[in-house]
């Protein structure tokens, strides 16, 4: 596929965006990372050019909007002291990165994107965010909310993938559960998040890429793909959702670890009922792909090369033997 | 264990069934010849003592047992090297979970043994029902080892390390001990959390249900004897009730298996009756129900995989589980029915097998500590006789079908495979002091 | 001759010589009063110690020689009574195991390496059963085999009891603190010798070939009930469970010999005589005797045996057909065969100078010497009449003149292997009584009884022996109308209607609870709560979720993000 130019600027830009919130040194800059941030994005889901990604695009752009009022508002007024403001500050940045209780436009934007640009949506565009929220953690007193917003986000995110059909829907509300924990490993330290959140997107990135190359759009389409790329699929599927040989279970170790020396038992259990339940929809597509016998295993036979995302879940299984030296 | 480690990688290298096969034979023949005299440093950190050296050997055992009995699914077309994979990894994964000292590992080895069965279910299983096994499977275990995962990286966090041998007991409560024992309940299964075993079971092929009865299950009481290092003796509750559930569980599913027309349900539910004894004796936690549970979980452990590989030779010859198709089975493949009735006098605790000495060791154990348990283990006795005559008499005895009268007789790698069952449970009655 | 033909051959002669060896090494041991104890560790852990023990002196011996004795001779029988079945060799292996088993009871003296033959003897006798493959044959074998499960139990129970004294040797056990553990013991000994509530089985095992049937009746399975209780007897030496097995045990031979005198199936005649004389066997312990006990076993088995053997030519010789009413006139076509059935007969009911005679007198001397109730005498006296009277019936059944047989019937005096094989155990059982009092039984017992009592035996047999022809047409003789003659007849010939007690009832209870628990908990509670009803809520509120997604208003899911921080706010 020929890249047109334009995408490289989006894409720079974006990445750009991303490393002036990461760098900032005050609210005004981080503000203006997000407004950037917005701004390159649009043009990547407009790329498509069908009617569903613009109205995607304008869905993202007003709530994306909304929430820099919110950020813009709640910056002005912090000085007045205010908590309910600084609260506002903390809202516009949660909804930005789409998590619940502000989640509901994420699983209705993505019926409008390809792949790729959810795989962005997905990763890049919450980095900044999350960036922010961690300074907000700093020296705020938002710990209510963010408490709120965790445990809304795990359960809002895994109970609502159960009963949806379509693949983009499912990993939308993956990614606001795993939203969930990526909060509370804020709440551990950075570097615990930085940790997760690597991880997590690589694992994410695996099985994205596999949606992507089979171009399945709903759990009906990964019946028919290949036997090995199923089985490929599966594995990403189950490390995405955390069951623990695979390397998805490592980023949540990590946090739990983490979460269980700060003394938040509370937290850690609704993350794991959360990561229980969702592990429901996982095992939906998992099982389209494991039942080897059903579905026609030569409708798409694609000449495809050695899967190195996968080859990454597997690396998870070695994960104990790491572990022997870390613990 | 280092050599075991070593040869089990070799055979993960090969992946072709003969040598596997061979290998993993000779494998367990020498770690047989290895007992470790107390808690042994291996390498690294695995550590053996007698529980997880005897059940080492039984994985390594059951496993090639389960690799002889599915030449079915090698002569296929259906991934067969990948069907070879996935018993080798399970294999590795049931080793390593068994002699490793750190209980966080001990954890994600516990978890990651369920992943393999799961495969094999789904991917070779019989019938469309095999996904709603496989989710039952998936989420009875993953809702038990949730709270085990808090309440492990909790103690190792109260104590500094994740040494499983650490013998200062940090847990106090009931809500801890139900965390920690709660994962290994439901994987042994006991009775109320039995629903995933038997529908596993139906659905799972051949070597499936021989690892999942054989080894698997065994995973359960091995968590809990760990596990228990950590308790104190505060769980006296738990202890009653998981001793009475079990019990009157036991009998309850050892009635149920009177009413199953199907071969493998019927041998699923008699586990779960044998694995009800085995949960009460580790509750009870004296020397003689430990060691009496450990030689029942060897006993069950080869003896339900011989029957399991038995219920698929009458499979692949009827094409049905049901007792109604297969019947009259002695008129037609007499030495079947032979090893059909060796293995279920071995399953009805007759002697001389160790099924028969776990069970005296047990019962000796239970009604020192009640005598009020006396009554429902003569019920308990009595009709986990029944069901595994039930079986014998539905399937081999009576007139058969004249549709199957062109059946073969045993080929000699069925006989192999059973002699393969029937000696150790013959044979360990002589050194019975030998696994402790 | 065969490979399958050598093998009945080999094991005859193999028992012929283990037979005389046993013998002679029994007379030894019991001259020089010498007992030999082989003793293998199996477990030994805290302080608990379980071993396979062997137990050598004149009362294992003997009972061991007797056993290979009569399994020569049945072995060379079966050459003859199963020639023409396809899977001899089975039969041949199976029964061998059988007789196995039973010489791994008789010589452990240890609780747990007793298990062996016991658990043993329980499962070959249900696949001997259950050779056949009829579904009589099925319904029988299961009966059998549960209730000598029931005995399993018990001994497993009486060994987890037992173990608070540290070994499981019989000998080493003085005091019994646990009443549970006599009980247990006493039960798994009722259970295997068929005594009142249990009894259903033995009848019901006549579906076993009628080799199996001599051997089983005679002195394998079910006296190892006798022997076990011989062997623990010093355990249950006075207490209540004694008396409550007398009872049990009168009730036995009463109900037995009663219902023996209303069977007209040849076989199971032969199979209640067993019934009432293990009865008497178990009588004559619970009153303390136990080697008078042993000594009425081992000339019950030889005369028992020899019986069933007759019994079985006389089954083929009528064309297969068990039911004595078809019988008539056996005594000029086979006079050898019946002198032996009638000898063997005669002896049962004891009369003087054969083999029966010596026990079954001593027996009921002693009985009277040491019974304390005047309404148990009486029992005793009713059953030695009845004993009388349903032999005695079986003999008039076999030799009436006038002719019953079927037009096909072949008669003929049998071949060779029966007339050697029958005549081994005929010779025993003639000799056996007086060979045994003179080897073993050295004391003298001295019998004191006032003159009524000593006669009342001999009066009630003479009686029931007058009687016993009459019993032939009972309706007629009684004058009862045909309904009552129907109800006692059917009430007599069904054993007291024991087979159903033991078979519907429990059966229909055990499938309706575990119906119920199937139902309720499998697929009921269980399966609904927990995984079904767990993922319909979560469907639900899935779908609910679903609902606020329905519209495309981007101010509709801001205004729900706005009202979700009001909210929190207002916390």
């Amino acid at each position: 596929m020929m890249i047109h130019p334009s995408l490289i600027l989006f894409y720079g830009f974006l990445i750009f965006s991303v490393l002036l919130v990461v760098c900032a040194e005050s609210w005004f800059m981080i503000w203006v990372g997000l407004e950037m941030n917005v701004m390159a994005f649009i043009p990547l889901i407009l790329v498509k050019g069908n009617k569903y990604s613009g109205e995607a695009g304008v869905k993202y752009f007003l709530v994306q909007a909304f929430a820099s009022v919110m950020i813009m508002s709640g910056l002005l007024l912090k000085s007045c002291s205010w908590v309910s403001m600084e609260c506002l500050l903390a809202s516009g940045v949660l909804l930005k990165m789409g998590s619940a209780p502000f989640h509901q436009w994420l699983p209705s934007l993505v019926e409008g994107g390809s792949w790729g640009c959810l795989m962005v949506l997905f990763v890049v565009q919450k980095i900044s965010p999350l960036v922010a929220l961690s300074f907000l953690l700093k020296d705020g007193d938002y710990y209510v909310l963010v408490y709120v917003v965790i445990i809304c986000s795990t359960l809002a995110g895994s109970i609502g993938g159960l009963m949806t059909p379509s693949l983009r829907k499912i990993m939308a509300y993956s990614s606001i559960s795993h939203l969930g924990w990526a909060i509370s490993s804020l709440l551990v330290s950075s570097l615990t998040w930085a940790g997760y959140y690597f991880i997590y997107s690589l694992v994410l990135f695996s099985a994205v890429y596999l949606f992507n190359k089979e171009e399945a759009f709903s759990l009906n389409h990964l019946m028919l793909g290949d036997k090995k790329i199923r089985g490929l699929m599966s594995v990403s599927l189950l490390s995405l959702g955390g069951l623990p040989p695979f390397s998805g279970f490592v980023p949540k170790f990590l946090v739990s670890v983490g979460l269980l020396q700060c003394e938040t038992y509370f937290i850690f259990v609704v993350l794991l009922s959360g990561t229980f339940l969702s592990l429901f929809f996982y095992m939906r597509m998992v099982l389209s792909g494991l039942l080897l016998s059903s579905g026609s295993s030569s409708l798409v036979s694609s000449s495809w090369g050695s899967p190195k995302g996968v080859w990454f879940n597997a690396a998870g299984v070695l994960m104990p033997s790491v572990l022997f030296f870390a613990l | 264990m280092l050599k075991v480690a070593l040869s089990l990688s070799a055979c993960l290298m090969v992946l072709s069934w003969g040598e596997v096969v061979a290998c993993l034979a000779l494998i367990s023949l020498l770690f047989l010849l290895s007992k470790p005299a107390g808690l042994e440093t291996t390498c690294f950190s695995f550590e053996l003592d007698y529980f997880s050296w005897a059940l080492i050997a039984l994985t390594l055992w059951v496993t090639t047992a389960s690799m002889l009995s599915s030449t079915k699914v090698k002569n296929s077309s259906k991934s067969s090297a990948l069907y070879l994979l996935v018993l080798v990894s399970m294999c590795v994964s049931l080793c390593l979970t068994f002699s490793v000292s750190s209980s966080v590992v001990f954890y994600i080895l516990f978890e990651t043994c369920l992943i393999p069965i799961l495969v094999i279910i789904l991917g070779w299983g019989y019938q469309p029902e095999r996904a709603q096994a496989g989710l039952y499977l998936l989420f009875y275990t993953m809702f038990g080892s949730l709270p085990l995962l808090i309440i492990v990286l909790h103690c190792s966090n109260l104590m500094g390390s994740s040494y499983l041998f650490s013998t200062g007991a940090s847990m106090t409560g009931l809500l801890s001990a139900l965390c920690l024992s709660l994962a290994f309940l439901i994987k042994f299964p006991m009775y109320g959390a039995h629903l995933w075993l038997l529908k596993a079971h139906v659905e799972a092929p051949v070597a499936g249900s021989m690892l999942l009865a054989g080894v698997l299950l065994k995973l359960g009481g091995f968590g809990l004897i760990r596990m228990f290092y950590f308790l104190d003796y505060n769980f006296l509750i738990m202890k009653e009730l998981a001793a009475s559930v079990s019990l009157w569980g036991g009998l309850l599913m050892s009635l149920n298996c009177l009413r199953h027309m199907d071969m493998k349900v019927l041998i699923a539910s008699s586990s779960v009756v044998h694995m009800s004894a085995c949960v009460i004796a580790l509750f009870i936690l004296s020397d003689w129900s430990v060691k009496g549970c450990l030689l029942m979980m060897l006993a069950h452990g080869v003896c339900s995989s011989g029957l399991f590989s038995l219920a698929n030779m009458v499979y692949e010859r009827t094409n049905s589980r049901s007792m109604v198709v297969a019947k009259g089975l002695l008129n037609i493949t007499p030495t079947l029915a032979l090893c059909w009735f060796l293995m279920l006098t071995a399953n009805m605790a007759a002697p001389p097998t160790i099924n028969l000495s776990s069970e005296i060791m047990l019962l000796i154990s239970l009604v020192s500590w009640d005598l009020i348990t006396i009554g429902p283990l003569i019920l308990l006795g009595f009709f986990s006789a029944t069901y595994s005559l039930y079986l014998f008499s539905m399937s081999q005895h009576g007139v058969f079908n004249k549709t199957k009268s062109a059946l073969n007789n045993s080929s000699l790698l069925e006989l192999l495979i059973v002699f393969v069952h029937w000696i150790p449970l013959n044979a360990l009655i002589l050194a019975v002091m030998f696994m402790f | 001759m065969s490979l399958k033909t050598n093998s009945f051959m080999f094991f005859s002669t193999l028992n012929a010589v283990l037979a005389a060896l046993g013998l002679s090494a029994a007379s030894w041991f019991a001259y020089k009063g010498f007992t030999l104890i082989v003793d293998w560790e199996i477990v030994s852990m805290n302080s608990i110690y379980a071993s396979m023990t062997i137990i050598l002196d004149w009362m294992s011996l003997s009972f061991l020689s007797a056993v290979v004795l009569i399994t020569s001779a049945i072995s060379a029988y079966s050459l003859y009574y199963m020639k023409e079945d396809p899977n001899k060799s089975r039969f041949i292996m199976l029964l061998m195991l059988f007789v196995a088993s039973m010489l791994c009871l008789i010589i452990s003296p240890n609780l747990v390496s007793l298990l062996l033959g016991w658990d043993g003897l329980g499962l070959t006798s249900y696949a001997l059963v259950i050779y056949y493959q009829n579904e009589s044959a099925c319904n029988a074998g299961m009966l059998t085999v549960l209730s000598n499960r029931i005995g399993d139990v018990c001994i497993l129970l009486a060994i987890a009891l037992f173990s608070y004294a540290g070994s499981w040797l019989f000998f080493s056990m003085d005091a019994v603190s646990l009443p549970f553990i006599g009980f247990f013991v006493g039960l798994a000994g009722m259970t295997k010798s068929a005594q009142v509530p249990f009894s259903a089985w033995l009848p019901a095992a006549m579906a076993a070939p009628t080799p199996v049937s001599a051997l089983v009746h005679s002195s394998t399975l079910v006296t190892a009930g006798v022997y076990l209780l011989i062997r623990f007897h010093h355990l249950l030496k006075d207490t209540l469970i004694l008396q409550l097995l007398l009872v049990a045990a009168l009730l036995t031979t009463v109900m037995a010999g009663w219902g023996a005198n209303f069977e007209v199936d040849l076989k199971k005649i032969v199979a209640l005589s067993t019934l009432s004389q293990l009865g008497l066997m178990m009588m004559t312990l619970s009153v303390g005797m136990k080697t008078i006990a042993f000594f009425h076993m081992i000339s019950h088995a030889m005369f028992k045996s020899t019986l069933f053997m007759a019994a079985g030519v006389m089954i083929h010789m009528s064309n297969g057909t068990q039911d004595s009413r078809f019988m008539s006139s056996l005594h000029h076509s086979s006079p050898l065969l019946m002198g032996a059935f009638s000898v063997m007969n005669m002896s049962l009911l004891g009369f003087p100078f054969l083999s029966g005679f010596y026990s079954k007198d001593l027996a009921m001397e002693l009985t009277f010497y040491a019974l304390p109730n005047i309404w148990l005498l009486a029992l005793v006296l009713v059953a030695a009449g009845l004993t009388v009277a349903y032999s005695l019936r079986a003999m008039l059944l076999a030799m009436t003149s006038v002719s019953n047989t079927q037009s096909t019937a072949s008669l003929h005096d049998s071949d060779n292997v029966v007339m050697v094989s029958t005549s081994a155990v005929l010779l025993m059982g003639l000799t056996s009584g007086y060979f045994f009092y003179w080897v073993f039984l050295w004391s003298p017992h001295a019998v004191i009884l006032p003159s009524l009592m000593k006669y009342s035996v001999l009066v009630a047999m003479l009686m029931s022996g007058v009687l016993a022809p009459l019993m032939l047409k009972p309706h007629k003789v009684l004058g009862l109308t045909l309904v009552k003659s129907l109800i006692m007849m059917s009430g007599s010939s069904k054993m007291w209607f024991l087979p159903f007690l033991s078979t519907k009832y429990t059966t229909l209870a055990t499938m309706k609870v575990s119906a119920a628990s199937s139902e309720l908990l499998d697929k009921g509670w269980l399966e609904m709560y927990p995984p079904q009803k767990g993922s319909s809520v979560f469907a639900e509120l899935s779908q609910w979720t679903k609902k606020s997604q329905a519209t495309l208003l981007v101010s509709a899911y801001l205004m729900t993000s706005l009202m979700a921080l009001t909210f929190i706010l207002l916390i």
